[in-house]
C-alpha cells in the first residue's frame, strides 16, 4: 500500500491542527453551526439523530494490520466499542463527542489516516476494486492512479464548494468490482496497444432519487492528459452544476440537461484551451508513487503442489472449510497465492459493523498471513488479499472462532444495508432489523439452493445509501403516514452490463418483507435457466411473473 | 480591509481603485466576458455565498483558460477559513467589508490571513497548487527535492 513521506504527513498534520481551532472556535460561539457545518463536513464529521458521527477515510478501501489496530483503538477510546464499514470503503464511527474530535483526528494522523474530504461537496474518497493489484483478471492496477486522484482533489481550492458531492470510482479489472457506472465519474483503466495506460471516462452515473447510468465521455485518454482533462470536467460542472436545488446539483443532472454531446464540447473547449504546466511532471507524480506502494514479498511455497493437495484434502475432510472456500476465496494473480474475503454479513448481524475486538483479530491474521494488508469491499466487506495456499485452513480456523466465517460472499445473505432510521438523521425507515431479519431467513435456503446471482441491497430512503436501485431485489424504506413502508425493486446490476432496478409495485410493512422476498427468491429458483442470474431471469421472463408472484399470495 | 495574498494587509478599505473594479458575479457564464473585461487591470469576482465555489472557476478560468494576468479580487459572502483557498485558486486580493465584519471579527480574520500567509504549514498546503506567497506545491516540492 502507499506509503507517506514527510510531505503527506505534513499535509495532514495541518490540516488536523485546522480543524482543532474550527472545534475550539464552535465550542466558543464564534463560528455558528451554519459556519461551521460545511467545514466540519469537509472533515468527516455529520450531525446525526443522536450524536455525532466521524466517517474516516480508508483511501480506496486500502489499509495496514497498524491503521485497523488503531480504528479498534479509536472505537474503544471515544466510541462504543464498534465501527461501521461502509458502501464507500469507508468506515464510520456512530458516538463521538464533539470535543474529542480533534483528538481522534490526531490519533488518525498517527497511522497516516485522517477524515478529510469524506463529505461536504466536494470530491468525496476514491474507491476501487478491493482486489486492486492481485485480482486474476485485472489489466492495469489502478492505486498509482487512485493514489494520484487523491493527492490532486485533497484540499483542491477550486473543487470544494461544488453545487453537490462527488464521487469517482475506478476499475482496471475485466469484472467491475466498484460499481463505476454508478458514480459521479467512473474510471476504466486498460492497457493500449503499446503496453501504456489508457482509460476511458463514464461520467454522470449515481444513484440517489434519480438514478442514472454513466454515459461514456472520452476514451482512450492517455496519463499525461488524465488530471488536465478531469480538472475539465470539473470546471464544467463546478460553472453550470445547478445550485438551487440540491435534488437537481449531481453532475448527472447536469449532463442529462445539456445532453452528453453538449457537455463533452464544453469539457472539450476547456481541455483544449486551459495552461496546463500545472499539471507537468504528472507522469513523474504517477511512477513516484508507484514506487511508494509496497508490494508483499510473495514467497513462492517450495512445493506448490504440496500445498493444493494438502488444501483440497482439508476441503474433503471438513464441509464447512470447503463452502468458505467455494464462496470467499478467490483467485490471485500470484501462483500459490489466493484472496480471502472476511464477510461482515453474519446471521442475523448488522451489515459492516465489526467490533474493537474483531477489529484487531483482523489486523492480527492479516499481519501473520496477508503482508499486514486488508482491504473495504463496497459490499461492507473485509478482505486479505496476499494469503498463501497452505495458509487458508488457519485463517478460517481462526475466523470461525470470531464469528467472522459466514460463507456467503456474493449470496443472497451478503446484504448491503445503510444505517438507516437507526442512526441517520435522512432516514425514512430502519434498515438494518429488515437486514437481519433477512438475512437469518436467507441463510438457511443458501446452504441448499445455489443461489449465487442474486443480491439484496437495503437503503433506509430514497437517497440511497444502500444501493437499493443496483440489486437484483432493492429494498427502499419509506415513510407512508407515520408508518415505515418497504417498496420491492427488482433486476438491478452494478457491472458493467448495469442497470437500475424496477418496482415491483405496492409496498409492503417490515414483517410482510421477509415473506415477498421469499416469494421472489421461490420465482427465481423455478423460472431459472442453468446458473442465470436473479436479474437475467427477470429481464427474461418479466416482472408480471414475479408480482403475481409475490401480490398473489394470501 | 483589504487583505492581499502576498501576507500585506491594508486595515482600510480603499475607495479607489475598489470604486473602478470591473465586478463579475461568481455566477457569470465565464466564456461570456469580453476581451475588454480582460484589459481591466483588477476585476472583482462576488460571492453569493460562502457554499457557492462558482467564483473559484470563474478566477481559474480567468487565469488559466483566458490567461489572464491582471489583479483578482474577491468579494462578497466568505468564511475567513476559506482564505487559503482563495489564494491558492489565484486570488490577490480578498475584501472584507462591513458586512463580513459584522459575521467575524477583524482578530478573527486577520489570525486566518496570519496562519495562511505567515505560518507554514497551516492547512495552506496542496498538492497541486501552489500556496500562498509563491510557496510550491507539494507535487512541486518533490521534484524540487
Amino acid at each position: 500500500m502507499y506509503q507517506y513521506d514527510k510531505l503527506d504527513q505534513a499535509l495532514v498534520d495541518a490540516r488536523t491542527r485546522e480543524f482543532r481551532d474550527q472545534v475550539n472556535r464552535r465550542l466558543a460561539g464564534t463560528l455558528t453551526e451554519e459556519e461551521f457545518k460545511p467545514l466540519r463536513l469537509m472533515n468527516g464529521l455529520y450531525l446525526q439523530l443522536h450524536a455525532y458521527m466521524l466517517r474516516v477515510a480508508i483511501p480506496y478501501g486500502v489499509m495496514s494490520s497498524r491503521q485497523m489496530h488503531q480504528l479498534a483503538f479509536i472505537a474503544d477510546k471515544y466510541d462504543r466499542g464498534y465501527g461501521h464499514f461502509t458502501t464507500r470503503q469507508n468506515i464510520q464511527f456512530n458516538w463521538p463527542q464533539l470535543v474529542e474530535t480533534p483528538d481522534i483526528l490526531d490519533d488518525l494522523a498517527t497511522v497516516q489516516m485522517h477524515a478529510i474530504q469524506t463529505s461536504g461537496n466536494c470530491i468525496r474518497n476514491v474507491t476501487t476494486d478491493p482486489f486492486a493489484g492481485v485480482a486474476a483478471d485485472e489489466s492495469v492496477d489502478p492505486r498509482a492512479v487512485c493514489e494520484l486522484l487523491r493527492q490532486w482533489s485533497t484540499g483542491m481550492p477550486e473543487f470544494s464548494y461544488l453545487p453537490r458531492k462527488f464521487k469517482f470510482a475506478l476499475t482496471g479489472a475485466t469484472a467491475d468490482r466498484a460499481a463505476i457506472k454508478f458514480h459521479d465519474i467512473g474510471l476504466q483503466l486498460k492497457r493500449g496497444a503499446d503496453g501504456q495506460t489508457l482509460t476511458d471516462i463514464w461520467v454522470g452515473g449515481g444513484q440517489g432519487r434519480t438514478p442514472r447510468i454513466a454515459q461514456l465521455l472520452k476514451q482512450n485518454i492517455a496519463v499525461e492528459d488524465l488530471l488536465p482533462y478531469l480538472d475539465a470536467v470539473m470546471r464544467v460542472y463546478n460553472l453550470y452544476g445547478n445550485r438551487d436545488n440540491k435534488y437537481k446539483a449531481r453532475i448527472k443532472i447536469l449532463v442529462a440537461s445539456l445532453g452528453l454531446d453538449v457537455f463533452a464540447a464544453k469539457v472539450e473547449a476547456e481541455f483544449t484551451r486551459a495552461d496546463r504546466s500545472r499539471f507537468d511532471g504528472v507522469t513523474d507524480t504517477l511512477a513516484r508513487i508507484e514506487s511508494r506502494i509496497t508490494v508483499p514479498d510473495y514467497k513462492l511455497s517450495a512445493n506448490a503442489d504440496e500445498a493444493s493437495q494438502s488444501l483440497a484434502s482439508k476441503r474433503a475432510a471438513d464441509p464447512a472449510f470447503d463452502a468458505w472456500v467455494k464462496t470467499n476465496v478467490f483467485e490471485h494473480i500470484q501462483q500459490g497465492y489466493r484472496i480471502a474475503v472476511i464477510s461482515l454479513k453474519p446471521v442475523g448481524g448488522i451489515p459492516g459493523d465489526a467490533s474493537s475486538d474483531q477489529m484487531r483479530l483482523v489486523a492480527r491474521l492479516a499481519e501473520t498471513f496477508s503482508s499486514a494488508e486488508i482491504r473495504v469491499t463496497h459490499r461492507q466487506n473485509l478482505v486479505l488479499p496476499h494469503v498463501a495456499l497452505q495458509h487458508l485452513h488457519e485463517l478460517w480456523m481462526q475466523l470461525c472462532g470470531a464469528g467472522l466465517a459466514e460463507s456467503n460472499v456474493d449470496l443472497p445473505s451478503d446484504i448491503i444495508a445503510c444505517p438507516g432510521l437507526d442512526y441517520c438523521a435522512l432516514a425514512k425507515a430502519r434498515s438494518i432489523p429488515v437486514a437481519q431479519q433477512l438475512s437469518s431467513q436467507l441463510r438457511g435456503r443458501e446452504a441448499n439452493n445455489n443461489l449465487t446471482g442474486l443480491s439484496i441491497n437495503i437503503s433506509g430512503c430514497i437517497n440511497a445509501c444502500g444501493h437499493h436501485h443496483v440489486a437484483s431485489v432493492g429494498i427502499l424504506g419509506l415513510e407512508k403516514k407515520g408508518v415505515e413502508t418497504y417498496q420491492i425493486t427488482l433486476g438491478g446490476r452494478n457491472n458493467l452490463d448495469a442497470s437500475v432496478g424496477e418496482v415491483l409495485g405496492p409496498g409492503f410493512s417490515a414483517d410482510e418483507v421477509p415473506q415477498a422476498v421469499n416469494q421472489l427468491v421461490d420465482t427465481w429458483v423455478q423460472r431459472r435457466e442453468a446458473q442465470e442470474s436473479f436479474s437475467d431471469t427477470y429481464d427474461r421472463v418479466g416482472k408480471q411473473v414475479f408480482a403475481e408472484a409475490v401480490y398473489a399470495a394470501p | 480591509m483589504l487583505l492581499h495574498s502576498d501576507g500585506r494587509v491594508e486595515l482600510t478599505l480603499p475607495e479607489v481603485p475598489l470604486a473602478t473594479n470591473t465586478v463579475v458575479c461568481g455566477g457569470t457564464d465565464p466564456q461570456s466576458l469580453t476581451t475588454d473585461v480582460l484589459r481591466q487591470p483588477i476585476i472583482e469576482i462576488q460571492f453569493a455565498s460562502a457554499a457557492d465555489g462558482r467564483g473559484y472557476s470563474v478566477a481559474r478560468h480567468l487565469r488559466v483558460t483566458l490567461r489572464y494576468a491582471g489583479t483578482l479580487t474577491a468579494s462578497g459572502s466568505m468564511l475567513p477559513d476559506q482564505l487559503a483557498y482563495l489564494y491558492k485558486a489565484g486570488f490577490d486580493q480578498v475584501v472584507v467589508d462591513e458586512t463580513l465584519l459584522l459575521k467575524h471579527s477583524a482578530e478573527d480574520w486577520l489570525a486566518a490571513h496570519k496562519r495562511c500567509c505567515h505560518d507554514r504549514p497551516y492547512g495552506t498546503q496542496s498538492y497541486s497548487e501552489a500556496a500562498v506567497s509563491g510557496r510550491a506545491s507539494v507535487w512541486q516540492q518533490r521534484v524540487s527535492g
